[in-house]
């Protein structure tokens, strides 16, 4: 087999490359013409060495700035190509020794381990080059040969990014469908990994059983599918089409309290889980897992009913989508595009002293007949809490999870305010899924004056007011941006004849260039 | 942060990492991305509740759960705070993290006369658990159900709610109505 020095941190040069594929390579031939525990143990050796040698690549890509060249987009299809490779090699040699007694069993639970280890890798790299879920046959195959075998709870160590885990066949399988699940989109190819470091430190948690857990929320997977896990519900139990069908699930509650194990790290000063190339990434990577994890986490946990179901709607609805605080503000939000030449083409507004008499500031972006920063998306499925909506892929490249937006269903409709909280390629390759989570469907535009301090004032800044369930206000929060947001930064609003003094304060959530915060009503500086 | 593990992390002290200036500024870091407005009252006990308060009320449990803990860890001197942990897990009808913070309250402040009230309070969320059982007077269950003591409260201005309504009514145009 080729040995070749492990990765520098950089861009892996062509040589090393072809050390990577080299390692392949010698595994296909080994798997052709070898057999029993020699078989064994170059799969062994390959994926550990593999794993030695990728690390500088993965390191690498992962690494690149937000926005990637055509180059660095084709280092993650490289990496993801190996894997997707290794990870075919690996099942195959993983079936040839699964029933050899002529091998030693824990060998053989080594062997099926190695295997199912790389088709989570493989699942991995799928998302993070952006290819969408890959079908859980894969992973679905080798446990139930595993199962069959009495291999699949048999204690082994395998490697992960050079560290020693300690882990079962089961608790890989688990790893890699919560992998095909959880990276579905939502997370960034850093987040991702951050995760999959995370899932490495939660071995001992991740426990897979084969009955329905009485009174648990629990996640499961049929082993005659192709689909990976969903969430239990009696309903699919007692689906006949699935009468017959070998069931496993894994519970929630073990994760929300490994979730909470991996918080008071952050709480002690320290990085979890201690190990991975994740341990190099900002802390912001860190905490939007975390965020996305209890979210997830929880909805799952209290009731799989309170995630609304999604619809998928006829193709043919398209829709009117803005994306980002600043066009939002001036042109969707309260913008009424029933009677476009009703609204005023300018506004003025105050914005300062000379020779004691108020200077004006005139706003001219109130509504431009061709918009650019309009798009036209069609709606892909709709539930209470959101939409999915397609867009191509080179438009999708500029949307990020966590980005504001606001959706007109329809001319007499008043606009929804909703964030970006699921991209992921649809099949095909040329579009993406944008899921929009609503915020509000009552959203107003608001101006916020800045205090008048002479010479500095400054033009009153757009806002959106987002009026809470709380008929007394005490859920109410303002959207404004970035730049705008100071903690109790005191601003005026004149609506009609009436004015008040609001000063932002917490902050309720935020994302690229927004921040909805929470505010105080103050009586209006005389 | 939750159940079981609560306790736990009640007991570690942020004073430890004054040594280790490297985990102390990652946790100031965590603190103030995950809770901008927790780095900004840190050290004040009645503006954290009023904090941990307004995220129980808006749906968020962990993070007010969490900012509490993160705020005991700072001022474990403090009673008021576990107190008010306590009163979110008792109103939250989480028997685990209720009992848990409990137990690490009895702990450190044997002597708070608080404990008469959260062992009335434990007997309701958790009437099988050892720990509470039979440690006070059996009251009715309406009495003891309706007896929040107001913990969580602390911190919490009432002057500005009419302005609040305000502002909201003529925002949704509905003043008068």
């Amino acid at each position: 087999m080729s040995a070749v020095g492990p990765f520098k941190s950089g861009d892996p040069s062509d040589a090393q490359r072809a050390g990577l594929e080299n390692i392949i390579s010698d595994l296909r031939v080994a798997s052709r013409q070898q057999s029993g525990v020699s078989l064994s143990d170059g799969l062994i050796w390959g994926v550990d060495a593999f794993d030695a040698l990728s690390r500088g690549a993965c390191d690498s890509a992962l690494n690149t700035t937000l926005f990637r060249s055509e180059s660095e987009r084709g280092e993650y299809d490289w990496i993801a190509d190996q894997f997707e490779r290794l990870a075919l090699i690996g099942r195959q040699i993983g079936e040839r020794v699964v029933d050899d007694d002529a091998i030693d069993r824990d060998k053989r639970a080594h062997v099926i381990a190695y295997a199912i280890l790389l088709t989570g890798h493989d699942a991995k790299w799928r998302q993070i080059a952006g290819r969408g879920q890959g079908s859980a046959s894969q992973h679905h195959a080798l446990l139930s040969r595993a199962l069959a075998a009495g291999l699949s709870d048999v204690i082994v160590n395998v490697r992960i990014e050079g560290e020693a885990i300690e882990t079962t066949v089961e608790s890989l399988y688990a790893r890699a469908l919560l992998l095909d699940r959880l990276a579905s989109g939502n997370l960034s190819p850093r987040q991702i990994e951050i995760l999959d470091n995370w899932l490495a430190a939660w071995m001992p948690a991740l426990m897979i059983s084969q009955d329905a857990l009485e009174g648990e929320a629990c996640l499961c997977a049929d082993l005659d599918d192709t689909q990976g896990l969903r969430i239990s519900t009696l309903a699919h139990m007692r689906d006949p089409r699935t009468r017959g069908h070998r069931h496993i699930y894994l519970p929630i509650a073990p994760l929300l309290r490994q979730l909470d194990r991996a918080i008071e790290y952050f709480h002690q000063g320290l990085i979890f889980p201690g190990f991975g190339l994740g341990m190099a990434f900002r802390i912001e990577e860190h905490l939007g897992v975390i965020d996305y994890l209890s979210r997830e986490f929880s909805l799952l946990e209290h009731d799989a009913t309170e995630k609304s179901a999604r619809h998928p709607v006829k193709q043919g609805i398209d829709v009117e989508v803005y994306f980002g605080m600043n066009d939002i503000a001036s042109r969707a939000i309260g913008v009424n595009t029933v009677q476009p030449l009703a609204v005023p083409a300018a506004r003025d507004y105050y914005f300062g002293r000379q020779d004691g008499r108020a200077k004006r500031f005139v706003e001219t972006s109130e509504f431009a007949p061709f918009d650019p920063s309009k798009k036209v998306l069609q709606v892909l499925d709709v539930s209470e809490s959101g939409l999915g909506l397609a867009m191509s892929t080179p438009e999708a490249e500029h949307v990020q999870v966590g980005d504001l937006a606001a959706i007109r269903l329809d001319l007499a409709m008043p606009v929804l305010l909703g964030m970006v909280s699921r991209k992921a390629l649809l099949p095909g390759g040329t579009r993406h899924v944008i899921g929009i989570n609503f915020i509000s469907k009552r959203a107003k535009p608001l101006l916020l004056e800045y205090a008048d301090d002479g010479e500095t004032a400054r033009p009153p800044a757009s806002a959106i007011y987002v009026p809470g369930e709380d008929e007394s206000g005490r859920g109410d929060s303002i959207v404004a941006s970035e730049s705008v947001y100071r903690p109790n930064n005191r601003f005026q609003v004149q609506i009609g004849e009436d004015k008040f003094a609001v000063s932002l304060t917490r902050i309720k959530k935020q994302g690229r260039g927004w921040k909805m915060a929470a505010f105080d009503v103050l009586p209006a500086d005389k | 942060m939750t159940l079981t593990r609560a306790e736990t992390a009640l007991s570690f002290r942020a004073s430890q990492l004054h040594s280790d200036l490297r985990r102390k500024r990652l946790r100031d870091r965590y603190i103030a991305v995950q809770f901008p407005d927790l780095a900004a009252v840190r050290g004040k006990s009645a503006l954290v509740i009023r904090l941990a308060r307004e995220l129980f009320d808006e749906g968020e449990r962990r993070l007010g759960t969490e900012a509490l803990i993160l705020a005991v860890q700072e001022s474990p001197q403090d009673k008021s705070l576990p107190l008010a942990l306590l009163e979110l897990a008792y109103l939250s009808q989480e028997d685990t993290l209720f009992s848990g913070v409990a137990r690490y309250f009895e702990d450190k402040f044997p002597d708070a006369t608080e404990n008469t009230a959260i062992a009335r309070m434990g007997s309701q969320i958790a009437p099988r658990s050892g720990q509470f059982f039979g440690r006070t007077k059996s009251v009715s269950t309406m009495e003891a159900a309706y007896c929040i003591p107001g913990w969580s409260l602390a911190g919490s201005e009432s002057g500005d709610d009419q302005l609040r309504t305000d502002f909201r009514n003529a925002m949704l145009g509905t003043a008068g109505t």
